[in-house]
């Protein structure tokens, strides 16, 4: 069988730059965008490429097919008064399904399992995540490449405000969530750790390894990091998790600048109240209709929802890599990264008929391409992967002094440059920096409270970067697209969030 | 004897009474196209005012005496015929009308334009030729009044109607009067994207004070784009603007103003009036069956259409 579409005029769109990707998680999603067609009304992408250089990939669709699909989208969310809510019911549903089932994973005496019923542990999971890929992906969809939504809501706020900085405002305010997000649950669980063991840390004298504090500090510190620790682990495994160690030293760091755990949390309680009262002002003020009103809580359920489906991948990963990945590894003679790198149907083949082709997989965890599209996957490697990836080759931002994106939180402050893609770079990270990223996860959540400023490659409503920055009050620039490329660590720039403006000076 | 009319008291079968450009004022206003109030002094008060002034005779006389090939003979008949007008008295209750209808109309300055009447549209045409004055207030609105009437003696007036035969042909001038609208805002609007010709968008275009400043070029107004069938501002290009033209005193006329620099940079229409005007402009466009090229303006937050023209570039 061949592609129909690989080679189609539609040009290659970068979707997003993960440094951290292998090809099971990539395929789980590739293959649910080109293939699932759970809802009728909403198109599924005709390509999907990606290219991976051991864990560094991109993915790519195209230019005009994705804006087609986030039409789709829109158009249904604008349409089917229903559909919004459904989304977000079910992302949480199935991200709860997810968790339980990792739980339940992790309990199996899988060395006891035969290979064939390890292979039915990968088809559940992949049966399970696919699942919620179906409602997880659309709000993303919508408007992370294109902001075909972002675009919609700011095309009716100029028909319902008083000027330009009126529609930015109320943008700004009618997206924010004025409800906890789960990372900020994270937070809570850890400030209450803190709080109660303030005293013993405050006895440290310096930052000391785990095994040197009390039993009950240890053992709580342990059960927050099996409980939210996979927020560092992200879907490779090429970072760890966040160790007991880690939140050690984060506390040792916290004490260090007096801070009041109890007052923390009443201010972030306090934050979402603000929130809350300024959109009630903003509804009196500003005459929404109902239509817009739906769509413009939905997209803030949006913003909450994407927060709770990583959680939940993040979750089940950990405990997949640790696991079945390990076990599996074993059975096939191959490093666990390199069976990072087999496909679903050879999965089956490997561990149902025992046929696998080691030498081809050892070749990919190198360097490889993968192309999906309905009815159609293919991973290739060689000298037929080198030529897929001149298809994608984006000519380099050297000459770029100047870059744009959309104003997530206001604000004009000048600083160095720090690229922080992971928690593993958080480190380089001095008070006032230019936080640069490609999106921030939550696991850079301490390099942002750092930051004099926030900018990122990718946007969209959904951006975890606009909801941390407005809660901390730093001025934010998302969806710059290049940000990354164009600016590398101790650039000297300007940041003017209000216009979303980043300069070289 | 009713002399004048409302533009709601007029529809577009009033050309007789009423003149071609006051059928079509009134037809515009019975259709809610929110055009400047004003009235229209009907012809019947201009052919009572020849009758009772008795200079009918007189006008003829001098009509008589021209000669078609020469243009000092019909400029000179013009001359005496213009000034035998502005010299007879209107009477008081002709007079009295007249003010009343300004005092109701409640403007400080109007626009006063002649209406010419004819048995057949095509005479009307020539209503182009004749006067407008500006600016007009009570004080010389009666003299302005009486110019207008006096324009169906203009030398062009006369020649036109000698070449096209209509000499014994009953012409008679109905005169327009119309609230000048002193804009804080003003501007134009296509009914149709005139670049792209996108017929399922609509441009407008925005600038402080009057629009002689925006239909002339010589300010650059900000420029709003609008999907017509979602009713949503595709995109909002906001102009910097640092005169404006307003106008110039008691006595009419315009002047330049310099913009305080915190409202240069300002957006000109807010998002509700604009798609308020757009509704308005889409309801001519709908009304006229034709894309529209619309001038607008805005006094104390309320919208006027000032003129609507279809667009024949498409």
């Amino acid at each position: 069988m061949k592609p129909k579409n690989l080679n189609n005029k539609d040009p290659w769109l970068l979707g997003e730059n993960i440094p951290d990707m292998d090809l099971f998680f990539m395929q789980l999603f590739c293959s649910s965008f080109c293939n699932d067609s759970s809802f009728g009304f909403i198109r599924q992408y005709s390509k999907v490429f990606s290219t991976f250089k051991k864990f560094e990939s991109n993915f790519y669709f195209g230019e005009r097919d994705s804006f087609e699909v986030a039409e789709s989208v829109l158009s249904a969310l604008i349409n089917r008064p229903k559909f919004g809510d459904h989304l977000n019911i079910n992302i949480i549903k199935w991200s709860d399904k997810l968790i339980k089932y990792a739980d339940s994973v992790d309990k199996m005496p899988l060395e006891e399992y035969s290979n064939k019923k390890l292979w039915q542990i990968f088809k559940d999971h992949d049966d399970m995540h696919t699942k919620l890929y179906t409602y997880g992906w659309l709000p993303v969809a919508v408007d992370m490449f294109h902001n075909n939504m972002t675009d919609k809501f700011k095309q009716y706020l100029n028909s319902v405000c008083e000027d330009q900085e009126e529609v930015e405002k109320a943008f700004i305010i009618l997206t924010t969530p004025t409800r906890k997000t789960i990372v900020a649950k994270d937070r809570e669980d850890f400030l209450k750790i803190y709080e109660n063991f303030k005293h013993e840390i405050k006895g440290l004298k310096a930052v000391v390894k785990v095994e040197k504090i009390s039993k009950e500090f240890c053992k709580a510190l342990n059960e927050h990091s099996e409980k939210w620790g996979h927020l560092g682990y992200i879907y490779a495994g090429n970072h760890p998790v966040f160790s007991s160690q880690y939140y050690l030293n984060e506390m040792c760091d916290l004490v260090k600048t007096n801070v009041n755990g109890k007052k923390i949390l009443k201010n972030e309680d306090k934050y979402l109240i603000e929130a809350k009262k300024k959109k009630q002002a903003l509804y009196k003020k500003i005459k929404i209709n109902a239509t817009y009103k739906r769509l413009f809580e939905t997209a803030s359920e949006f913003a909450l929802t994407k927060l709770v489906r990583r959680n939940a991948q993040l979750y089940v990963i950990v405990r997949l890599h640790r696991g079945l990945f390990e076990e599996t590894a074993k059975r096939l003679k191959l490093t666990k990264y390199e069976t990072q790198f087999i496909l679903m149907h050879e999965m089956r083949d490997a561990l149902v008929n025992g046929k696998i082709n080691r030498q081809e997989i050892k070749e990919r965890f190198k360097q490889c391409a993968y192309y999906t599209e309905l009815g159609f996957e293919k991973a290739y490697i060689g000298k037929r992967a080198k030529e897929l990836f001149k298809q994608v080759k984006i000519s380099e931002q050297k000459d770029i002094t100047e870059i744009t994106g959309q104003s997530a939180c206001p604000g004009k402050v000048s600083g160095v440059v720090k690229i922080i893609k992971r928690a593993t770079d958080i480190p380089k990270m001095n008070k006032g920096d230019i936080l640069v990223s490609i999106a921030t996860d939550p696991d850079v959540v301490p390099a942002m409270k750092k930051a004099g400023a926030i900018v990122t490659d990718q946007g969209g409503i959904t951006a975890h970067a606009a909801i941390v920055s407005r809660e901390l009050g730093k001025p934010c620039v998302i969806g710059t697209k290049i940000a990354t490329q164009v600016f590398k660590d101790g650039d000297m720039v300007e940041v003017d969030a209000t216009k979303g403006i980043i300069k070289k000076i | 004897m009713q002399y004048t009319k409302k533009f709601s008291q007029i529809t577009k079968k009033s050309v007789k009474e009423a003149g071609g450009k006051g059928a079509s004022l009134g037809e515009m206003t019975q259709a809610g196209f929110q055009v400047p109030p004003g009235f229209v002094v009907l012809a019947h008060t201009f052919e009572k005012f020849i009758q009772e002034a008795g200079i009918i005779e007189d006008i003829q006389a001098e009509l008589n005496k021209v000669n078609y090939k020469d243009t000092n003979s019909i400029d000179r008949a013009s001359n005496v015929i213009r000034d035998i007008i502005d010299k007879s008295i209107v009477s008081k209750d002709v007079e009295d009308s007249i003010k009343k209808s300004f005092v109701d109309l409640g403007a400080k300055f109007v626009a006063v334009r002649s209406s010419a009447t004819a048995e057949d549209s095509k005479t009307a045409s020539w209503a182009g030729e004749l006067e407008t004055y500006l600016f007009v207030t009570k004080v010389n609105l009666l003299k302005q009044v009486k110019k207008c009437w006096s324009s169906l003696f203009t030398p062009r007036a006369i020649f036109y109607r000698h070449e096209k035969k209509l000499l014994n042909t009953k012409v008679s001038v109905a005169v327009v009067v119309q609230k000048m609208v002193d804009s804080s805002v003003s501007g134009v609007a296509f009914t149709v994207h005139p670049v792209t010709e996108d017929k399922n968008q609509m441009i407008i275009e925005a600038g402080l004070g009057l629009g002689e400043s925006i239909v002339s070029g010589s300010i650059t107004p900000d420029s709003y784009v609008i999907d017509k069938k979602d009713k949503l501002i595709m995109d909002i290009a906001i102009a910097n603007q640092e005169k404006m033209m307003i106008i110039k005193g008691a006595k009419g006329g315009l002047k330049w103003q310099k913009v305080p620099k915190v409202k240069q940079e300002k957006q000109k229409l807010s998002g509700p009036k604009i798609m308020e005007l757009s509704e308005l402009c889409l309801k001519i466009e709908k009304h006229y069956k034709h894309p529209q090229d619309i001038e607008w303006g805005m006094e104390k937050d309320k919208l006027y259409i000032l003129q609507s023209r279809p667009i024949t570039t498409l």
